[in-house]
């Protein structure tokens, strides 16, 4: 008896929806580097600014209020730049899962269904 | 315990009881004299243990991969069994899974690189070498360094001057002003703090697990006395100096592998465009 046309491999949750939001080596990529890239934006957000306001007070005074304010500000920039580009990030994936995934209505034949899937 | 620890750890009559204080290890345990010393031209070179045992794991890596890859054979056997493994390893576990396709061009050099590490911390827990050459903060500088002046041409390279600099600095997705803002922190973020995380990662995971070993090592000589404490506490520390030394056989690969992860995480930024 042979398996189905569309029959896939059994591994993973059977029948569940889940398997289809697979990862793609691509993405496996991209959000490795993305990992990496965050540690260092926070890094250098804080340092740079920390020290920007430091440089600032040393020139009209104030010592810790503008190197306080420096380091916030670098650290609410560090986090903008994390937070957008994961977001730009997250978008893109989510379209090129979009357009990999196989149009299925209508091609699916009477029978032939997935158990399961609704 | 090496020699170099029982120098450190005050003289070999530095005990609990004798009235000498712990003698707690410092940065000079990772001071060496010079072996010898050569001069070419106005350029002094001191070549210390350090050295000596950087070349020999340059020379041990060569010679084991030469020796494995002598002559090569459809079914591999012995050593070019390993030397396949270790380059399966880099392939398909780095290489493939971080850089694709078009990486394969690239392992030769990651895999030099996660030998060349992986041997030189391992130095750190071979009897009679003792010290991790990666500790010397010159030598993962160096790796750091050969890692950047890849990746930078290399992105130069394959996406051009100003398309790599422009996907570099200048981040998709926010308003044209914050510019002004984010590209000093994106320059920052990838030209600079990037290769000096690189160097440090590495650097200070091998220099702090040797001076933890080491501090055990020499409360465990100098605990020995003739008191309970003392002889709970020198086998106590003994034990911990063990256990250390595996962890640190662990945390020797883990690094290196990082090490190398990361060079190809830098390697796949330059090739591929972003965004």
């Amino acid at each position: 008896m042979s398996a189905p046309r569309n029959a896939t491999t059994p591994s993973g949750w059977y029948g569940s929806g889940a398997r289809r939001r697979t990862v793609t080596m691509d993405d496996a990529q991209r959000m490795s580097n993305s990992a990496w890239v965050t540690s260092s934006r926070l890094m250098s957000g804080l340092i740079l600014y920390t020290g920007l306001g430091w440089l600032i007070s040393r020139w009209v005074g104030h010592q810790a209020l503008l190197m306080a304010i420096g380091a916030m500000v670098g650290l609410g920039l560090s986090y903008y730049l994390v937070f957008t580009s994961l977001a730009q990030e997250t978008r893109a994936a989510q379209q090129r899962n979009d357009d990999a995934r196989p149009d299925r209505t209508g091609t699916t034949m009477r029978g032939t269904e997935e158990p399961g899937v609704s | 315990m090496s020699a170099d620890v029982v120098v450190a750890s005050g003289g070999l009559d530095c005990h609990l009881l004798s009235g000498c204080g712990f003698p707690a290890p410092g940065a000079e345990i990772f001071q060496f004299d010079a072996v010898f010393t050569f001069t070419i031209g106005s350029l002094q070179f001191n070549i210390s243990k350090v050295t000596i045992l950087l070349f020999l794991c340059v020379f041990l890596i060569l010679g084991f991969f030469i020796y494995a890859f002598r002559r090569p054979k459809l079914v591999p056997r012995g050593a070019q069994n390993v030397g396949e493994m270790g380059y399966l390893f880099i392939r398909d576990g780095i290489s493939r899974d971080i850089i694709g396709k078009d990486g394969d061009r690239f392992v030769p050099y990651l895999m030099s690189f996660f030998f060349l590490v992986w041997l030189s911390n391992f130095m750190g827990i071979l009897p009679f070498a003792q010290i991790p050459v990666t500790s010397i903060f010159a030598i993962p500088v160096a790796f750091a360094l050969i890692v950047y002046v890849t990746w930078v041409p290399l992105g130069v390279y394959s996406q051009g001057f100003g398309g790599y600099f422009k996907g570099m600095l200048f981040p998709p997705g926010v308003p044209k002003a914050m510019y002004v803002l984010l590209t000093p922190l994106e320059f920052l973020s990838n030209l600079i703090v990037r290769p000096a995380t690189h160097a440090i990662r590495l650097f200070a995971n091998m220099f702090a697990g040797h001076l933890l070993i080491a501090t055990f090592s020499i409360a465990a000589f100098y605990l020995i006395s003739a008191s309970v404490i003392g002889i709970l506490g020198s086998a106590a520390s003994f034990t911990v100096a063990v256990a250390l030394t595996g962890f640190e056989a662990l945390i020797q690969f883990l690094q290196a592998y990082i090490f190398t992860l990361l060079t190809a995480v830098y390697i796949s930024g330059a090739l591929h465009q972003e965004h």
